[in-house]
């Protein structure tokens, strides 16, 4: 008897998460630009190729991906949709939808939005770079030839060497599709849940500055720290894993479990006390 | 408040008075240059009568610093009044204005000087180097002889000198005032003034080599100065660590009257900015260094280095980015408050929106050089803690001297933090939102990698320790540089300030 | 002479014109209300006479008295512009505290008084995020009184506040008329109008007519 009214509210959630990444993403032509704005660090990858002495599109890949990345990746996980979420509180306006709307349905689906547009824009930061280094460079062929010798490396050690550089480039051993589609998923996965803890924060923390800086600022002071404590490897820098030598693919997963932990446990505490939260009144 | 004071620089009667007199010992000093060029048998230009007349102990330690020492005990006494503290609302805000009015009372006196000194110079041949008798090493011309051996454009010399003056007068002032402050006693503070004339007197006579920052003569003569410290712009720091203890001191007196107008958030916020920037000092020393110090200055260095010419290590750059840029996020932070629209009712009690930002940006610029100097004596304290290097080679290449260690650290960390903290104040405002002048940090931690920043041309991290090792004309360009940026974005600021639509912001 | 003279005021906001050559004059020991419906210009008039924004054309002169040389805003004036504008996370002894440090003519006792006087309990640590609408409202005419200033611009200052709190206030203006004191307030209230204004103005078609 249930099913079919629960149904219904899964239905109507999906509507609101499909209208609000309408909103999000605009037009076409706004969604084309953003493609276009992704692919350029391809574009400028390959045209300063030529000062690298690459061994492979594993190389290359990381080449690609924009070493600013690093620095600002939780701001920019946050500015995608928590930021102007966060005008919906500061203006009063969530309190007014409350009235038309189950609170927790609504945030439900803003968080579901969030999670969407988060995930998308960074998977595309790392599978647009994925596809140029090794499905359309190699068909070009612009950086020909990869270096063909190491010193100290046979050639089927060679061969096997890409695949023992950094943490994720193991998966290449399976196939380089795998270590794409595997590392876009990751980044993907951390850009969402970074995403989601400012999102949460939003809701818990009453300085609104405050939560949607929290990300990027513990970010760093977490990456320091576990550098003085010389574990990187469980830093949330981890994400981008290009400067560390490799680890077991589990290592990454602590931190981010971590993290998930974090804001499930956010998450849960909203839930929980949606009706007596601040923001929401 | 700034424009009325500045407004108000008048020349007084007495100020012909010197003039006549500067004038004549001017002419005084001509003639006996007239005779050294005579018996060196080589040509005089200006610079020779310029700058022996600017570098002259008599004049200086006789006539012009006694002269300022006097007005300053007037008009400190003259501006210091119930009512006048009651308005201006701190003890800070008093020193700020007092400091205002002997900026005022400067301006005319530097400009007297250098009149004598160029109207005497009259008829000399014109010339942007030094003459032949300012090279020839001779007893005879010992100052400029010195002077022009170091490389310095005699131009450079000249604004040097009156800057060293000028700002070393003004930390005068600030010590009188202060001590005025502290025991609010007529005979105070002319004895104060008393001793300070005679200590100077006595510095012009006799060197103290072994504390060069006790040397008065050091912070009046730059050929002293030369003496005293390398590279020369060193020179500049006690009289700046003064101008910072004076303004602590005030502030210490405001703590007591309970009368502090603006803080940066107290709490947890700071309580871990401290604690990081302490674990980065200990990082330095325990892993990096390996607990070995051959200098003072290596914990300091290492902790500091930032970025380098030649690349960057993740965990300094961190480290720095999370102090210097970490202030700036502090100090938006405070920003925050502002931007609401209490703006209103806070501008309306200032009086005007310069004298709201002048109350408001001071404060959190007098504490960059407190922060630096508290930065390096927690790194010589963590130093100390460290034992001497086994291996004393191993910073040797990095130790190109560390006075220009000590130049970058303090004179350019100065006007690096001042800049991150008037690109958050700008973007910041003129967004109306702190977040934008979060992506402005954001964009700073960019700008300052190497890679992007390879032709030191945006003002991101360039008070990096790493690029002591492009020498000094390296580090003066980015003092320059930085120089140049700050000037632009303090006017930006001030035009923000002045402008009611921006000011005011979507706020209107 | 006038504390405050408005001539040939004008003044527009990306095309929408709001004042047209207005002129208007407010004398001292008097209060005076101004009406006008929503968008007319009664907040930017306020504005205008604090030296917030410029007007396009004509001036606004404020009493020597209450302008020095150096300012650009005037002294001794009280205002609520718009809405009231606190520190969210501060208690509201907090952020009175804050701003009278600022000219530092008061203490807290004499904050504490104004908060009383219009119904504020000094010593709640509740937060003022967490104040009710009336409650800021009462914070901002605190923040206006406090400092006992001789001109109060209050921007519907009625807003909000329960009828025992309505009659505080009137009283509160009443008596500072009688201390020789100017007020200007803006009300959609005709009752505050006929029982506190001694002359009326009202905004209509770009202009400000007095009407009563």
């Amino acid at each position: 008897m249930d099913r079919p009214h629960s149904l219904g509210k899964f239905t109507k959630l999906l509507k609101t998460v499909r209208s609000d990444l309408k909103k999000t993403f605009l037009s076409w032509k706004v969604t084309l630009l953003l493609l276009a704005l992704l692919a350029l660090p391809s574009v400028y990858a390959t045209a300063i190729s030529d000062g690298y002495a690459l061994f492979g599109p594993a190389d290359f890949f990381t080449l690609i991906i924009p070493f600013a990345l690093p620095l600002v990746f939780p701001l920019i996980a946050v500015a995608l949709y928590a930021l102007p979420f966060s005008n919906e509180l500061s203006h009063r306006y969530i309190v007014y939808t409350r009235t038309r709307s189950n609170i927790r349905r609504y945030l439900t689906s803003k968080a579901l939005a969030n999670i969407v547009v988060a995930f998308v824009a960074f998977f595309l930061a790392a599978f647009i770079p994925f596809l140029w280094a090794f499905v359309v460079e190699p068909s070009v062929g612009v950086i020909n030839p990869y270096r063909q010798t190491m010193v100290g490396l046979s050639p089927a050690e060679l061969e096997a060497y890409p695949a023992t550089v950094n943490t994720f480039s193991q998966l290449l051993s399976i196939g380089p599709w795998a270590y794409g589609l595997g590392y876009s998923l990751w980044l993907g996965m951390n850009g969402a849940l970074y995403a989601s803890i400012g999102f949460l924060l939003l809701l818990v923390v009453p300085n609104r500055f405050v939560a949607l800086s929290i990300p990027f600022i513990g970010y760093h002071i977490a990456n320091f720290v576990f550098a003085v404590l010389t574990i990187p490897q469980y830093s949330p820098a981890i994400v981008f894993p290009f400067n560390l030598t490799q680890f077991p693919l589990w290592v990454p997963f602590v931190p981010f479990t971590v993290l998930a932990v974090l804001a499930l446990s956010l998450a849960l505490y909203v839930r929980r006390r949606t009706r007596e939260l601040d923001v929401l009144l | 408040m700034t424009h009325r004071i500045v407004r108000s620089l008048n020349f007084a009667p007495w100020h012909v008075a010197l003039l006549a007199l500067s004038m004549v010992y001017g002419l005084y000093l001509r003639q006996q240059l007239q005779v050294i060029s005579h018996e060196l048998m080589v040509p005089l230009n200006m610079w020779d009568q310029i700058l022996t007349f600017l570098l002259d102990p008599y004049y200086i330690s006789y006539l012009f610093v006694p002269i300022w020492l006097y007005s300053s005990c007037v008009s400190i006494q003259r501006h210091f009044s119930v009512p006048a503290l009651i308005r201006l609302g701190s003890y800070r805000s008093w020193l700020y204005r007092s400091t205002l009015h002997a900026l005022a009372r400067l301006i005319p006196l530097l400009l007297i000087w250098l009149v004598s000194a160029t109207v005497t110079a009259a008829g000399l041949p014109l010339s942007i180097d030094w003459s032949a008798t300012s090279t020839v090493g001779n007893p005879l011309n010992q100052v400029l002889g010195f002077v022009s051996n170091h490389g310095i454009p005699p131009l450079l010399v000249l604004a040097l000198q009156l800057m060293l003056v000028g700002l070393t007068l003004l930390c005068l002032h600030m010590v009188l005032a202060l001590v005025h402050l502290l025991s609010s006693k007529q005979v105070v503070i002319y004895a104060a003034a008393a001793a300070l004339f005679f200590a100077q007197l006595i510095s012009f006579r006799s060197r103290i080599e072994a504390a060069p920052f006790l040397d008065l003569a050091n912070f009046f003569l730059l050929h002293r100065s030369f003496t005293a410290y390398d590279p020369v712009a060193l020179v500049f720091l006690p009289v700046i660590a003064v101008i910072g203890l004076c303004v602590a001191g005030v502030q210490y007196q405001d703590r007591r009257h309970r009368s502090t107008p603006l803080r940066l958030p107290g709490s947890l916020s700071t309580l871990l900015y401290v604690g990081l920037c302490a674990l980065g000092l200990i990082y330095a020393l325990a892993f990096e260094l390996r607990n070995e110090v051959g200098t003072p200055t290596d914990v300091l260095f290492v902790a500091f280095y930032g970025v380098s010419a030649e690349g960057f290590e993740w965990n300094l750059y961190l480290y720095h980015s999370i102090v210097f840029l970490g202030f700036a996020y502090l100090f938006l932070l405070v920003l925050e408050n502002e931007l609401k629209a209490r703006i209103y009712y806070v501008a309306l009690r200032h009086g005007s929106p310069t004298r709201w930002f002048s109350r408001f940006i001071l404060p959190v610029a007098a504490r960059v050089p407190l922060l630096l100097g508290a930065l390096f004596a927690g790194a010589l304290l963590i130093g100390l803690a460290g034992g001497p290097s086994a291996d004393g080679n191993a910073l040797a290449d990095l130790r190109l001297g560390q006075g220009w260690v000590l130049y970058q650290f303090f004179i350019n960390g100065t006007l690096q933090v001042l800049c991150y903290i008037l690109v958050v104040f700008v973007i910041g405002w003129l967004n109306g939102r702190p977040m934008a002048g979060l992506f402005a940090l954001g964009c700073l931690l960019v700008a300052g990698l190497p890679a992007v920043n390879s032709a030191r041309v945006l003002p991101a991290a360039l008070n990096s320790l790493g690029y002591v090792g492009l020498g000094g004309q390296e580090l003066l360009r980015i003092t320059a540089v930085l120089s140049v940026y700050c000037l632009a974005l303090l006017l930006g600021a001030l035009l923000i300030v002045k402008s009611p639509k921006l000011f005011f912001n979507e706020r209107v | 002479m006038a504390v405050i003279q408005l001539e040939k005021i004008t003044k527009s906001f990306k095309g929408t014109t709001l004042f047209e050559n207005v002129n208007a004059t407010f004398d001292a020991g008097k209060i005076y209300g101004i009406v006008g419906h929503n968008g007319s210009g009664k907040s930017v008039l306020f504005k205008l006479i604090c030296g917030f924004i410029v007007p396009d054309s004509g001036t606004v002169t404020i009493d020597p008295t209450y302008m020095s040389k150096n300012r650009t805003f005037p002294e001794n004036f009280g205002v609520i512009i718009d809405r009231p504008g606190y520190l969210p996370q501060k208690t509201g002894l907090d952020n009175l505290r804050d701003l009278a440090r600022i000219r530092a003519v008061i203490g807290d006792d004499e904050i504490r008084t104004a908060m009383k006087s219009v119904g504020l309990a000094p010593d709640t640590k509740q937060a003022v995020r967490n104040y009710s609408l009336g409650m800021k409202q009462k914070l901002a005419l605190t923040q206006a009184i406090m400092e006992e200033p001789q001109v109060l611009l209050l921007d519907e200052p009625f807003n909000a506040l329960d009828v025992d709190s309505v009659e505080l206030v009137r009283n509160l203006l009443a008596s500072y008329r009688d201390k020789g004191r100017t007020v200007i307030f803006t009300s959609h209230n005709r009752e505050d109008m006929d029982l506190l204004a001694d002359h009326v103005f009202r905004i209509r078609a770009n202009s400000l007519e007095q009407t009563a």
